[in-house]
C-alpha cells in the first residue's frame, strides 16, 4: 500500500468526504470484481459493492490496521455477497443440472474454456462458500492467511475448499480427464 | 505420492503455498505422470481464465449512488438518534413515575406498620422516610432523570446495533 492511499484512509477515517471518495475511486473496481465473482451477476454485484463502501464509510473510524485497508473492505465485500446469496436463495438456481452441464459443455467443444462462457458456468456451479474463497485467490490474489482472516476459517479450510474447488471445476470443464485419471 | 494427493498438493503448489519435503515429492511425481502435469497445465489456463471472466469493471455511476446512500444513511442515523432521545427521555420519566409510586406506597405502608417499625428502634420505618425526603429533592430527581435516561439511550442503541462486518 502506497504512503498516499495511507494518508487517503486516515483522512476518511477523520470524516473527509472528499479522500472517501478518492478511496472508493481506487478501490470500486476491486470491490466490484469479487462482488461479482461471488453473486455471479452485475445487478447484484452492483448492489453489493455499494452496501460495502456504505458499511465501510461509517465503520471507518473503528478500522485499527490502516495497512489492512483492502483485506478488511474484502472482509466487507464477502459477507455482504454471502448475505445477498443466501437472502436470495440463489444457490439453489445457480446450481446447475448435471445433465444440462453435460450437454452444454458438448455443445461448447473442447476449446469452451476460452469461451468464457464454460467457466462462467463452471463458477455458477460451485458452492458459494468454495467460489468466495476461489476468487479471493485467483481474482484478488490474497494469501491463505489473508483468506482465512477474511472469512475467519482455520487455514487448512482454505487450502481443502480451494482444492476442491479447483478440482470440481476441472471435471466440469474437462469431464474426459476423470476418464483417464488414476494412480500410477 | 499418487495423483489424488498430486492433485491436491497442486493447488496449493500453484499458490506458491507449497514447500520442502511435499514440493520435492510432487516436483518428482510430475516428472513421471503426465495426467498430473495436464492436471498442472489445466489449473493455469482455468486460473488465468477465472482471472479474465471476472475483470469487470464497475459502472461510472456507482460512485454517484454510493454518495447519495452514504447521505441518506446520514440523515437515517439522525433521525435514529433523534427518536433514541425521545423514547429515552420517555422511558426515564416512566421510570421515575413507577419508583415514586413504589416509593409512596412503601411509604404508606410503612406508617401503617409503624407500630411494628418502632420496635425495631425505627430502622426501617427511617431509612424508608430517608430516601423519600431525598428523593423529594429536585436535585436527587435529576440526577435520576439523567441516570435512568443514559441507560434508556445505551439500552436502544445496544438493541439497534449492527456491525457492518458481522452483518
Amino acid at each position: 500500500m502506497s504512503d498516499q492511499e495511507l494518508q487517503l484512509i486516515r483522512a476518511a477515517k477523520r470524516g473527509q468526504a472528499d479522500a472517501f471518495t478518492l478511496l472508493v475511486q481506487s478501490y470500486k473496481n476491486r470491490v466490484f470484481q469479487t462482488a461479482y465473482g461471488i453473486v455471479r451477476n452485475r445487478m447484484d454485484a452492483e448492489d453489493v459493492t455499494q452496501e460495502a463502501f456504505v458499511k465501510a464509510f461509517f465503520a471507518l473510524p473503528k478500522l485499527q490496521e490502516e495497512r489492512a485497508f483492502g483485506a478488511w473492505m474484502a472482509t466487507i465485500t464477502t459477507r455482504v455477497a454471502l448475505n445477498v446469496l443466501a437472502n436470495q436463495k440463489k444457490q439453489e438456481s445457480l446450481m446447475y443440472d448435471i445433465d444440462r452441464v453435460s450437454d452444454n459443455r458438448i455443445a461448447h467443444g473442447s476449446d469452451s474454456i476460452h469461451t468464457g462462457l464454460a467457466i462462467a458456468e463452471a463458477l455458477d456451479a460451485l458452492r458459494p462458500d468454495h467460489r468466495t474463497t476461489l476468487i479471493l485467490r485467483e481474482v484478488q490474489g490474497f494469501s491463505y492467511q489473508e483468506i482465512a482472516d477474511i472469512l475467519d476459517i482455520p487455514i487448512g479450510t482454505v487450502r481443502s475448499r480451494l482444492s476442491a474447488a479447483r478440482a470440481q471445476m476441472q471435471r466440469f470443464l474437462f469431464p474426459n480427464v476423470a476418464d483417464t485419471e488414476g494412480s500410477p | 505420492m499418487n495423483c489424488d494427493q498430486a492433485q491436491t498438493a497442486l493447488s496449493e503448489w500453484r499458490d506458491g503455498e507449497l514447500f520442502g519435503t511435499e514440493q520435492r515429492l510432487l516436483e518428482q511425481h510430475l516428472t513421471n505422470c503426465f495426467i498430473c502435469r495436464t492436471y498442472q497445465h489445466r489449473l493455469q489456463v482455468m486460473g488465468m481464465s477465472i482471472h479474465r471472466e471476472c475483470s469487470v469493471t464497475a459502472p461510472d455511476t456507482l460512485e454517484c449512488a454510493i454518495a447519495a446512500q452514504i447521505v441518506h444513511q446520514k440523515n437515517q442515523r439522525q433521525s435514529i438518534i433523534l427518536v433514541r432521545l425521545v423514547v429515552g427521555g420517555v422511558a426515564s420519566l416512566l421510570g421515575m413515575m413507577v419508583l415514586a409510586l413504589f416509593l409512596r406506597v412503601a411509604t404508606e405502608i410503612f406508617s401503617v406498620m409503624g407500630v411494628c417499625a418502632r420496635l425495631f428502634g425505627h430502622t426501617l420505618s427511617l431509612a424508608i422516610t430517608a430516601i423519600w425526603a431525598g428523593g423529594s429533592s429536585v436535585i436527587v430527581w435529576t440526577a435520576l432523570f439523567c441516570l435512568l435516561f443514559v441507560i434508556g439511550y445505551l439500552a436502544i442503541r445496544q438493541l439497534s446495533h449492527h456491525s457492518p462486518i458481522h452483518d
